[in-house]
């Protein structure tokens, strides 16, 4: 079942093609992975399915229906992403950061904003503790009491990717989610994109680590100038002429 | 300290103060004053302190309130309790329609506009005579009766430091809870808020609407206890005062708006050595804390009882150990 679906989608800067009618398809329960140099226009995709950019022209799916509207409403539909620069509240604690997730995805609604500020004044909400300390464990983080703006770059995008999966999303798009991460993040990352896939969700990742990206994908594309020039299971891509030469070559 | 502890201590102190300035007319006239300032700045504080968002209309939802209330008692005199959700009703729907026309500007605009809003009110206070009685106020309010029980002077000042109790323990509570951590987190990365599904706009209004709604209090305690309101109470310079006390009391907690607004009536009004250059005594203390304790009084209070604590458990260790 497709998760995912961009159709021709197009974008231009002053003049300037970042997206040239790109095309691709992501299904439930698939790691999609995306490669492509500096520049070719990853992350600005990302951007686009995201809501952080619009596009000029194009369509974009998710499970079968048309993703418009602001960020927050992408979000609701079952959309999830960390970024390449880890996005958190600097002041916040970890926990706090985490527990972000659960915010979102129980106070869509103005209904359900204005029932959990009356909750949260008659301190009756118990944040789900639990649900945000399992989440934290499984990603290898600990001491979750300390300041966002006090821990490292590669906890950052723990904490990102923990706060992404509370969201329970139908897909999780990861720009660069390796980077800076130590060896025991790097494993337990790996675990959880497995555990995620498993349970139906649609990967869209993002890496320069061609070993990872070829090792965790089930198919890839490569962008190159705007256009994605070669898609298909990581076998065939990697046997192919094109992708040896400009991105395991290049590399 | 523990959120029960927190409202215990607090509530201890609140029936203290209570019982402190029940001993003379003098004393009560001035905690009607920290009263008034405590929910202003309070009102401030859930905006300004959980959403970053920098309302200066205070001096107009307190207006709100208190005219409200006069108005109802001088043409509607049995229906005086109505005036409660009338007053708040009118402050939130303004205030919401502030934040909503800024609501994609930056907050210095929101700043701008509501400072205008908060001007153009007590101008027209001043010059609608037929509604507000101009430059004279309005005077000969009565005390709400109710559920048969005429409150006395001493019971609605009783009711204002309880009032002003539950809604800092309110806001202590909402700070912790998932729209509060929404809040902050908007704050600070708004582009982490929204990717977590966070409607960061209105999340911002509801947090004006509920302050001016507890700034539209402070209005009401003013007039119920005077008996009458008058247009220069309402100056803009009243929201300037205000917007002192969270910050010198600290931002990290609520109590710290209220205790920044007793300090604040305590040395401007309570001593006569500050009596005359209180304004500038005051500028100078809230500079003083500031470069001393950055986080505020409360906040200084706690980081130095942290390092007494990490201190007597540094002193406990055997020297041989260290």
């Amino acid at each position: 079942m497709t998760a995912l679906r961009c159709t021709d989608i197009r974008k231009a800067y002053g003049g300037v093609d970042v997206l040239q009618g790109v095309g691709f398809a992501v299904s439930a329960g698939e790691i999609f992975g995306l490669c492509g140099a500096n520049g070719a226009g990853k992350t600005t995709l990302m951007d686009i399915i995201g809501g952080q950019q619009t596009h000029d022209t194009g369509v974009i799916e998710l499970d079968g229906r048309t993703l418009v509207g602001d960020v927050a409403s992408r979000a609701h539909a079952g959309l999830a992403r960390t970024f390449q620069r880890p996005q958190v509240a600097a002041d916040l604690t970890l926990r706090e950061n985490i527990a972000l997730g659960l915010a979102g995805a129980r106070l869509g609604s103005v209904g359900q904003l204005v029932r959990g500020f009356v909750a949260g004044m008659l301190a009756r909400t118990t944040v789900a503790i639990e649900l945000v300390e399992t989440a934290a464990t499984d990603l290898s983080l600990d001491r979750l009491d300390r300041r966002a703006g006090d821990v490292t770059f590669g906890e950052l995008r723990l904490v990102e990717l923990a706060r992404a999966l509370l969201q329970r999303p139908r897909l999780i798009m990861l720009d660069e989610p390796f980077s800076g991460v130590g060896d025991n993040g790097i494993e337990a990352i790996v675990e959880a994109l497995r555990r995620l896939r498993a349970r139906g969700c649609a990967i869209l990742l993002i890496d320069h680590n061609v070993d990872l990206l070829t090792a965790l994908a089930d198919r890839m594309a490569l962008l190159a100038q705007g256009e994605i020039v070669v898609t298909g299971t990581v076998a065939a891509c990697l046997a192919d002429e094109v992708f040896r030469r400009i991105y395991v070559g290049a590399v | 300290m523990s959120a029960a502890r927190e409202r215990a201590t607090t509530l201890a102190l609140s029936v203290g103060f209570l019982l402190y300035i029940e001993s003379s007319a003098y004393l009560q006239d001035l905690g009607t004053l920290v009263i008034v300032y405590a929910l202003l700045a309070l009102g401030m504080y859930l905006p300004l302190a959980l959403c970053g968002s920098l309302s200066l209309a205070y001096n107009a939802y307190a207006a709100i309130g208190a005219y409200v209330v006069a108005i109802f008692s001088r043409s509607a005199p049995d229906l005086l309790m109505l005036a409660v959700p009338v007053a708040i009703l009118i402050s939130m729907v303004t205030a919401a329609l502030l934040g909503f026309v800024t609501r994609r500007l930056s907050g210095f605009h929101l700043a701008v506009a509501t400072m205008m809003f908060g001007i153009a009110v007590h101008t027209w206070l001043l010059n609608t005579d037929a509604v507000t009685g101009g430059a004279t106020g309005i005077g000969d309010i009565q005390t709400p009766v109710v559920f048969g029980w005429t409150p006395d002077r001493s019971s609605l000042i009783g009711l204002g430091v309880m009032l002003v109790w539950l809604i800092a323990t309110a806001i202590a509570g909402l700070r912790g809870s998932l729209v509060g951590i929404a809040m902050r987190a908007q704050r600070e990365s708004e582009l982490a808020a929204a990717a977590s599904g966070v409607p960061t706009a209105a999340l911002r209004i509801l947090a004006l609407a509920a302050g001016s709604a507890i700034a539209t209090l402070a209005g009401m305690v003013l007039a119920l206890v005077n008996h009458f309101v008058l247009p220069d109470s309402f100056t803009i310079k009243l929201v300037f005062l205000v917007l002192f006390m969270p910050v010198l009391g600290g931002l990290a907690t609520p109590w710290g708006a209220v205790l920044g607004a007793l300090v604040v009536v305590a040395f401007t009004f309570g001593f006569d050595f500050f009596q005359g250059p209180g304004g500038l005594t005051f500028g100078l203390l809230t500079l003083g804390v500031l470069l001393v304790a950055p986080a505020g009084l409360l906040g200084g209070l706690a980081a130095l009882g942290l390092r007494l604590r990490r201190g007597f458990a540094a002193a406990r260790v055997p020297k041989g150990a260290r």
